[in-house]
Order: structure tokens, then C-alpha cells, then sequence
């Protein structure tokens, strides 16, 4: 959907509401039930999600500038409420530094990046380190959804530390603890990869 | 790890260029967005679910939620004879039906949910349980009718600021009624809503 038609529709209302609905799930849905999908694990959760978000971008239509194009902004909802459902479902372990096994683990890791370089790659190397990857991340996930997920939307967009804040809701000193959570937590839930990749060889 | 090591950390992970990449801090996020990218190109490679772009089912599904929240005006859903021709979507039609009539039903019982309690310098005063979930509705609807209405929350007070048309429409006209609002003299509807006891 042209983002100028999706202003022009929030401008007049009425019967315009129904056509622009339309349009919004015929452009968007199948790319947001994707995103949704990947957070929430479950097909009618994801399409709950991104219907919700429709209703949510009609709602905050007057607030789209226009000077950025229609889908991010979209997205950036559906992030949003997807953040606040994993909040609401799934109470993240916290972190207890005085969990020895956690802040040994830690320490390992910060000493592994610390002095060694990543080996050089190969064919099988590569197959193992991503089987292992494959393996820590699904455990990040399920403990840490928010941090996992955030994560891995900093790699796809680039997001920057204001980007961040934005989408959780977050003072800049408040993001910048949810980003050292993220590290933290990463290094002890993909210890075991952190060993393959930097341990001697 | 220090607040810098973490920046870096961020920046190497959003695929920047840090001050120093040869830091701990840059080849540990290297290594985890490069893995992060390997494993996000084999995902996409699996065979996910994948929706059909236009569902008619699902579109009927998403308007029925629209007139539930109050986006979309009952009366013309249910006059969407279109749809009623076409024999695939007819559960969806008779579902946005139902909705419509459920909808239309809250709307009358939701006239007793809220007390008119006075104008004053422009300002009117409406009391209801919960403020918050009526101005929701009090904006969804007057949108529906075509205004652009906006919503506030001031010192905990919920508040609706909306232009309205003039002449004020059949459409405009109802919704004030249902909320026991005046017509206001200047087309400017102003609305402040408190909660039984918080004056």
C-alpha cells in the first residue's frame, strides 16, 4: 500500500477505514505474520498479532509523518505489542550474579574473546559452529525471548542505540542496561558455541 | 563490561564500523551477527507457513475486529451486499453481521455507562467507570464518522479533542447522542472524562 493513499484514507475516515484495512492485509500480512511467527512460535497467535497491529496502525494513523515509508513504521508496532506479549507470557529468568555456574561461564567466555582469535574456517568447522549456534540460539530463545529477539532485529535493521530505546519504551540509560542483558545473557546461553568458535584448535 | 565495550558490542552487531575492531568486544559481536545472518538465510530457506497475500476470510476476520473496536460503522457492513453474493465468504459475511448486531447492542447499553456532569468554558464533563477505555471508544467512533479525533491523558485525566464538521453530519450527530454531548457552538468538541469519586 502506497504510503501517501494510507494518509489520505486516515485523512478522511469513514468508508475509507474498510478499503484501507483491506489494502493493509493484502500488502502486509503475509511479511508480518513471518515476523510474528518468529517471536510468538505459534500460527494463531501470529495472525492474532498482526490483525491486532492493523487495528493499532489505524488507531495511530494520524501520528505516520510520511517521510519514511509505510512498512518500518508498521513493523515498529508490531514489534512493540509482540515485546509486550512475551513480557506478559514469559517471565525472563533473571540474571543472578550470584550464580556461580552463570558468572563462571562468563568469566570463560570474556576470557576466550579476550585471547583468542576465531579460527580460520572450514567446510565442516563451519557445519559444526552453525549446528551449535543452531542448538545455543533455540536455548537463548526460550529463555530470553525479548533479548533473542531483539537481537537478532539489531542484525536484520541495523538498529541503532535511540532505535532500540524506541522500541522497547526505554530511557537511554534503561536501553543501555537491556543491551548489556542481551550480551550477558547470549554469553551464557551460547557458551558452548563461544568455546567452539574461539577455543584452541 | 564496561558501558563502551557494550557500545561497541552494539555497533559490530548492527554491522557498523567501531573505532577499534580489533577490540574483544567488536570480534565477539562479528562472529555472533555473522552467525545470526548464516542461520537467518537457512531459516528463510525452510519451508515456513506462507499465507496467501489476499484471504478473503481473513479480510472478513479483520473487519469484524474493526467493528468490534468501533472503526467501522455497523449499518454499512451489514449493507455490503458485494460480499453476500460472493458464496465464499458468506460465514465471514453472516460473522460481521453477528458482530455488527453484538456492536450494536453495546452501543445502546453503553449510553447508561456514562454520566453527563456539565459544561464548563468550553469543556465538557463526562463521568464513566473506566475513562480510559471510554475515550477509546469515544475517538474510534467519532474517526468511524469521519472526524479527526485525538486522545490525551493530562494529570490523569482522560481527554478527547476533535474538529468537527459542519454542518455536523447524521453520523456526528449519533455519536454525540449516544455520549450525552452537546453540540458544541464553535464545532470544536472538547471532552474531559473523570472517574466516579476523582473530583
Amino acid at each position: 500500500m502506497d504510503r501517501y493513499a494510507f494518509m489520505s484514507a486516515c485523512r478522511d475516515g469513514g468508508m475509507a477505514i474498510e478499503r484501507a484495512l483491506r489494502l493493509l492485509d493484502r500488502s502486509y500480512f503475509p511479511i508480518l505474520f513471518r515476523e510474528g511467527l518468529r517471536g510468538l512460535r505459534d500460527s494463531e497467535s501470529a495472525r492474532d498479532l498482526v490483525q491486532e497491529t492493523f487495528i493499532k496502525v489505524w488507531l495511530r494513523c494520524a501520528t505516520f509523518q510520511g517521510d519514511s515509508e509505510l512498512l518500518p513504521w508498521i513493523k515498529s508496532i508490531l514489534r512493540h505489542s509482540l515485546l509486550d506479549r512475551l513480557r506478559k507470557n514469559h517471565r525472563e529468568a533473571a540474571l543472578d550474579e550470584s550464580d556461580r555456574l552463570e558468572s563462571e561461564v562468563e568469566r570463560r567466555i570474556a576470557e576466550l574473546s579476550e585471547e583468542k582469535v576465531p579460527r580460520p574456517d572450514d567446510e565442516v568447522r563451519r557445519g559444526q559452529l552453525d549446528d551449535c549456534f543452531k542448538r545455543c540460539w533455540e536455548r537463548f530463545e526460550s529463555a530470553s525471548p525479548s533479548h533473542a529477539l531483539v537481537m537478532s532485529w539489531i542484525v536484520e535493521d541495523g538498529l541503532s542505540h535511540e532505535e532500540v530505546g524506541e522500541l522497547l519504551g526505554r530511557t537511554p540509560a534503561a536501553t543501555r542496561e537491556f543491551i548489556s542483558q542481551c550480551r550477558k545473557r547470549a554469553r551464557v546461553h551460547l557458551a558452548e558455541w563461544y568455546e567452539l568458535a574461539f577455543g584452541a584448535g | 563490561m564496561s558501558d563502551d565495550d557494550d557500545k561497541t558490542w552494539l555497533d559490530v552487531l548492527a554491522g557498523r564500523a567501531p573505532a577499534d575492531a580489533n577490540r574483544p568486544a567488536a570480534r565477539e559481536a562479528r562472529l555472533l551477527r555473522e552467525s545470526l545472518i548464516r542461520q537467518r538465510q537457512g531459516q528463510q530457506a525452510e519451508p515456513l507457513p506462507q499465507p496467501p497475500a489476499r484471504d478473503l476470510h481473513r479480510e472478513a476476520e479483520l473487519l469484524a475486529r474493526a467493528g468490534r473496536e468501533g472503526l467501522i460503522d455497523p449499518a454499512r457492513l451489514r449493507r455490503r451486499s458485494g460480499w453476500l453474493r460472493d458464496g465464499r465468504v458468506l460465514a465471514a459475511a453472516a460473522a460481521v453481521a453477528f458482530v455488527a448486531i453484538g456492536l450494536t447492542l453495546f452501543l445502546h447499553t453503553g449510553a447508561e455507562r456514562e454520566v453527563y456532569r456539565g459544561t464548563h468554558d468550553g469543556v465538557v464533563t463526562l463521568e464513566a467507570a473506566s475513562p480510559a477505555t471510554l475515550k477509546s471508544e469515544l475517538i474510534a467512533e467519532l474517526r468511524a464518522a469521519g472526524v479527526t479525533a485525538t486522545g490525551y491523558e493530562r494529570f490523569g485525566l482522560q481527554g478527547v479533542d476533535a474538529e468537527l464538521p459542519r454542518p455536523i453530519t447524521p453520523q456526528v450527530r449519533a455519536v454525540l447522542e449516544r455520549h450525552h454531548l452537546p453540540v458544541p457552538e464553535d464545532g470544536v468538541l472538547k471532552v474531559e472524562i473523570t472517574a466516579p469519586g476523582s473530583r
